[in-house]
């Protein structure tokens, strides 16, 4: 085995929970559209953007110390808020008497789930793609909703 | 024949692991980049003990596949 890489948070589909996070850990959202969001925080001026199925505030991770401390409090945050969305609904939905309430809230949690599902898809022929251009062979394997991809150039 | 492998697994949540096995030095996270930098900052990279291990030399430099690099931010 030569590396192992694991990614340090959960991505950020959910742009409600987004915007929360990020007031959570003191960010000043200056304008926000569908897409992109800028923001003020550590003393400087980033942009979120909406791409690949995940809002993301991208840095250049070679750059040793480029990785803001501000990052990992982020990751935290949204789980965090991803958390107090999911038990907001389900309490609304406990004491939602109306059906056009309830409705409502099922929408939103699907809603939800179908950014889960589109984050994964998007990843995974994303990666298909690019293991392809790079000259491997590419294994798909699903197992309890985990993707396995393997890849595999000889030569 | 030499083998170079990478698995991927995308969790149920979304997020992203991969481990390498039989790509010898820098061209470990050069790989990992040209596979995932349009997807996740690759951040913390624990390397292993192929990792430290030089590979063979190149005979065409100009075969060599640019990197695509990181993020953009």
């Amino acid at each position: 085995m030569s590396g192992v890489w694991r990614e340090q948070s959960v991505p950020m589909t959910d742009k409600e929970c987004a915007l929360l996070a990020l007031e959570a850990i003191g960010a000043v959202v200056t304008d926000h559209s569908e897409t992109q969001c800028s923001l003020r925080i550590g003393g400087r001026s980033w942009t979120m953007r909406h791409t690949n199925g995940r809002y993301a505030i991208r840095y250049n991770p070679r750059n040793r110390g480029s990785r803001p401390s501000w990052m990992d409090g982020l990751g935290e945050a949204y789980a965090h808020q991803i958390a107090l969305k999911q038990e907001r609904l389900a309490r609304r939905e406990q004491v939602a008497t109306l059906d056009a309430d309830r409705r409502a809230i099922q929408q939103e949690r699907a809603a939800m789930e179908t950014e889960r599902k589109a984050l994964i898809e998007t990843r995974k022929a994303t990666v298909i793609k690019q293991a392809k251009a790079l000259g491997y062979r590419v294994k798909e394997t699903v197992q309890n909703g985990e993707v396995r991809l393997v890849l595999v150039k000889t030569g | 024949m030499k083998e170079e492998r990478i698995v991927v697994t995308i969790n149920a949540n979304g997020t992203m692991t991969a481990k390498t096995t039989g790509i010898k030095g820098e061209r470990c996270i050069e790989e990992l980049e040209a596979l995932l930098s349009e997807l996740a900052e690759l951040d913390e990279i624990q390397h292993t003990r192929e990792y430290k291990e030089k590979d063979a030399p190149v005979k065409n430099a100009s075969q060599q596949r640019q990197r695509l690099g990181g993020g953009n931010q």
